[in-house]
C-alpha cells in the first residue's frame, strides 16, 4: 500500500545501518525489511564500510539519509557532494534519498549539525529553489526531515509545520516525518505535536523516524540514545490513523545496543499499527493548553 | 549564529564576538532567539555551542584514539578545541576532520612530549587513511613465483592503495601493542623505527620493518624497478625472498610489471 504521491512504498519496519552491527548482519543476514545507511558515511571510503554496504543492498532494499546536505543555507549548493551522493544512490539501488530541513554551515565552513532555519517567506522561497535544483540534480524528488530544534528565531512567521507542509507543496519534496523529534521540539519550544502531525499534508509524507531521547529537565536532546518512549510512540499510532503504511524507521546512535535489542524495537511499530485506538480528531485546546503549561 | 557556535568562551562572549558581529549585529541574544518556558536565549544558543564541541571532539578521538588516551580526557579537550578554531571543518564529511592534526601539534606551544606526540599523530592519521582507501586486488603468493627469476631486477611491483610507509623517530608501533594489549608500555626514548600500515580483507596490519627493507619497499612503492630498490645494498637472497613473502602475505603488492 502507498499512499504518498509518489508511490513510495511502505518497506515496512526498518533500522539504521551502524558499524556496531555490521558482523552480526553479515553472519545473520536478520530478516529486517530494510536498511536505511547514513550517506556521509559511504561517500568517502574504498574500506569495509562499503563492502558491508554492497553486502546488504544486494539483499535488502535501502533508503539514503544524509545530515550535510545544508537545502537552508546561503552557500552555493554542493554539486561535488551530490555527485558523490547520485552515484551512491545508483550504487545501492537507493528507494529513496532523504536529509533535513536545516543547514549546516555557511561561509565554506561545516558545523556538522542541524541548524535551526527562521521559518519566513524570505527562507521559504530560498529553500523551495534549493530544493528544486537539488531534486533535478538528483532525478528524484529529495526527501525532507523535520530535525528536533533548540532554539526558536524572533523573525519566524510560519509553524514549522506549515513552513515544511508548504515547502513540500512548492517544491515537489517529500517528507520523513520524525515524530520523535515532533515531541523533541515540542518539549522545548511548547506547542502540541498532534496538532503537528495533523497539520502535515499526508500525501507528502514517505518515511517516518523513530527513536529515544534524552530528557536533561529543561530540555530535550535527540540523541536516539534509548528506547522509544510512549508518547512518542502516541505520536507514531496517530501517524498512521491518519497517513495509513509508511515505511518506518528506528533510529539508535549512542548506547547502541545488540542488534536483535534495536530490530525488536523497531518491530514494536507494527503493534502499534495494529493497536485499536480512537480516531483523532481536531487537535483540541485542552492539549494545546497542557502543552504549553508543562 | 554559525559564529557564536564556533567562538570560544561562554555563550555572552561568543555572541558579543568580533566575529558573531560580523556575521549578524546581535549584541542581545534575545533579539533574534526567543526565550523557551525554562531556557533563557543565551542556554538555549549553547545546546548548539556545547554539541558543536562534543560532537567534533568525539570525531578527533575515533581517529587519534591513542593520541587522546596519551594526553588524557582534559588536555585532549583543550588540544582538539584549539584544533578546530585554527582547521574548523569545511568539508560536508567529518571522515577527514583531522587529517592536519599531525601538523598542527607540530606547531602547539608547551606540547609536552613534543617529538613522540608528532609521530604518535603520524602514525594514527595513516592508519584512517588506510582504513578508508580504495580496496584493490591483491597480487598473490603464487603470480609471484611464476615470474622468471632474470626478470625480477627489471620488474615494478605496485602497491596497493591501502598502504603507508613511515620511518618514525620513535617506537611508536611498540607503544600502540603495549597500550592495545595491556602490555608494559616502552620507554618513550628517540629510536628511529620503521612502520608499514597496510590492509587485508579489511584488517588493518601494521608491521615493524628493519630499515634496509623499508627502504627497499619505500623504492618499489615510489615506482622504481627492483634492481633499482635494491641499489648497492648488500642484501642477501634469502633475505630478499624473506621480505617478499611477508609482503605477499600482508597484501602489499597489487600487480607485476615485467
Amino acid at each position: 500500500m502507498s499512499n504518498n504521491r509518489w508511490g513510495y512504498p511502505d518497506l515496512g519496519f526498518g533500522v539504521g545501518l551502524r558499524s556496531v552491527h555490521f558482523s552480526h548482519i553479515l553472519e545473520h543476514q536478520p530478516p529486517v525489511d530494510w536498511f536505511e545507511i547514513l550517506s556521509e558515511n559511504y561517500m568517502d571510503t574504498g574500506g569495509r564500510p562499503l563492502y558491508v554496504l554492497d553486502f546488504v543492498a544486494e539483499r535488502y532494499p535501502v533508503v539514503l539519509h544524509g545530515v550535510s546536505m545544508s537545502v537552508g543555507s546561503t552557500d552555493p549548493i554542493d554539486f561535488e557532494y551530490l555527485r558523490k551522493l547520485k552515484a551512491l544512490a545508483k550504487r545501492t539501488d537507493a528507494r529513496w534519498v532523504s536529509d533535513h530541513l536545516c543547514w549546516c554551515g555557511v561561509s565554506g565552513l561545516n558545523v556538522h549539525d542541524l541548524l535551526p532555519m527562521p521559518y519566513t517567506d524570505e527562507s521559504l522561497g530560498h529553500t523551495v529553489e534549493r530544493v528544486r535544483a537539488i531534486s533535478e540534480y538528483l532525478e528524484r524528488p529529495l526527501v525532507l526531515e523535520n530535525p528536533s530544534t533548540y532554539v526558536e528565531f524572533a523573525s519566524s512567521t510560519w509553524t514549522e509545520w506549515d513552513f515544511l507542509g508548504r515547502l513540500a507543496e512548492e517544491s515537489g519534496c517529500g517528507i520523513l516525518l520524525d515524530v520523535n523529534n515532533i515531541y523533541v521540539s515540542s518539549f522545548n519550544h511548547g506547542f502540541d505535536p498532534n496538532v503537528y502531525v495533523d497539520s502535515i499534508p499526508g500525501d507528502r509524507v514517505c518515511q517516518i523516524h523513530l527513536a529515544g531521547h534524552t530528557h536533561k529537565g529543561t530540555h530535550i536532546l535527540d540523541t536516539h540514545s534509548d528506547h522509544v518512549i510512549e508518547r512518542v510512540w502516541d505520536l507514531y499510532r496517530r501517524a498512521y490513523q491518519r497517513m495509513g503504511g509508511i515505511s518506518t524507521l528506528l533510529e539508535w546512535d549512542e548506547s547502541i545496543p545488540g542488534f536483535e535489542v534495536v530490530h525488536a524495537e523497531a518491530l514494536k511499530a507494527r503493534r502499534y499499527r495494529q493497536a485499536q485506538a480512537t480516531p483523532p480528531g481536531p487537535a483540541d485546546r485542552r492539549e494545546i493548553e497542557t502543552y504549553a503549561a508543562v | 549564529m554559525q559564529a557564536a557556535i564556533l567562538a570560544p568562551g561562554t555563550a555572552a562572549e561568543a555572541v558579543a564576538s568580533e566575529a558573531a558581529l560580523a556575521e549578524i549585529a546581535m549584541p542581545d541574544a534575545g533579539e533574534m532567539i526567543l526565550p523557551s518556558r525554562t531556557l533563557e536565549p543565551l542556554e538555549r544558543l549553547d545546546i548548539y555551542r556545547g554539541m558543536y564541541t562534543a560532537r567534533l571532539r568525539e570525531a578527533l578521538e575515533v581517529d587519534y584514539p591513542a593520541l587522546a588516551g596519551f594526553f588524557g580526557e582534559k588536555t585532549f579537550a583543550e588540544l582538539t578545541a584549539l584544533y578546530l578554531r585554527h582547521c574548523p571543518s569545511r568539508s560536508y564529511t567529518l571522515n577527514r576532520l583531522g587529517d592536519g592534526l599531525p601538523e598542527f601539534v607540530q606547531g602547539v606551544e608547551n606540547l609536552p612530549r613534543r617529538g613522540f606526540v608528532c609521530e604518535l599523530a603520524r602514525v594514527e592519521l595513516a592508519m584512517t587513511q588506510v582504513v578508508d582507501e580504495t580496496e584493490t586486488p591483491v597480487l598473490e603468493v603464487e603470480t609471484i613465483a611464476k615470474v622468471p627469476g632474470e626478470a625480477w631486477p627489471s620488474a615494478r611491483l605496485q602497491p596497493v592503495a591501502a598502504l603507508r610507509l613511515l620511518a618514525l623517530r620513535y617506537p611508536v608501533n611498540a607503544y600502540l601493542n603495549a597500550i592495545w594489549d595491556g602490555g608494559p608500555v616502552p620507554k618513550l626514548l628517540r629510536k628511529n623505527t620503521w612502520l608499514a600500515i597496510s590492509r587485508r580483507n579489511y584488517v588493518l596490519i601494521r608491521t615493524d620493518m628493519r630499515r634496509p627493507a623499508f627502504e627497499t619497499l619505500s623504492a618499489l612503492a615510489a615506482g622504481k624497478t627492483l634492481g633499482e630498490a635494491i641499489g648497492n645494498r648488500r642484501i642477501s637472497e634469502k633475505n630478499i625472498f624473506a621480505w617478499f613473502r611477508d609482503w605477499a602475505g600482508a597484501g602489499v603488492f597489487q600487480s607485476v610489471a615485467l
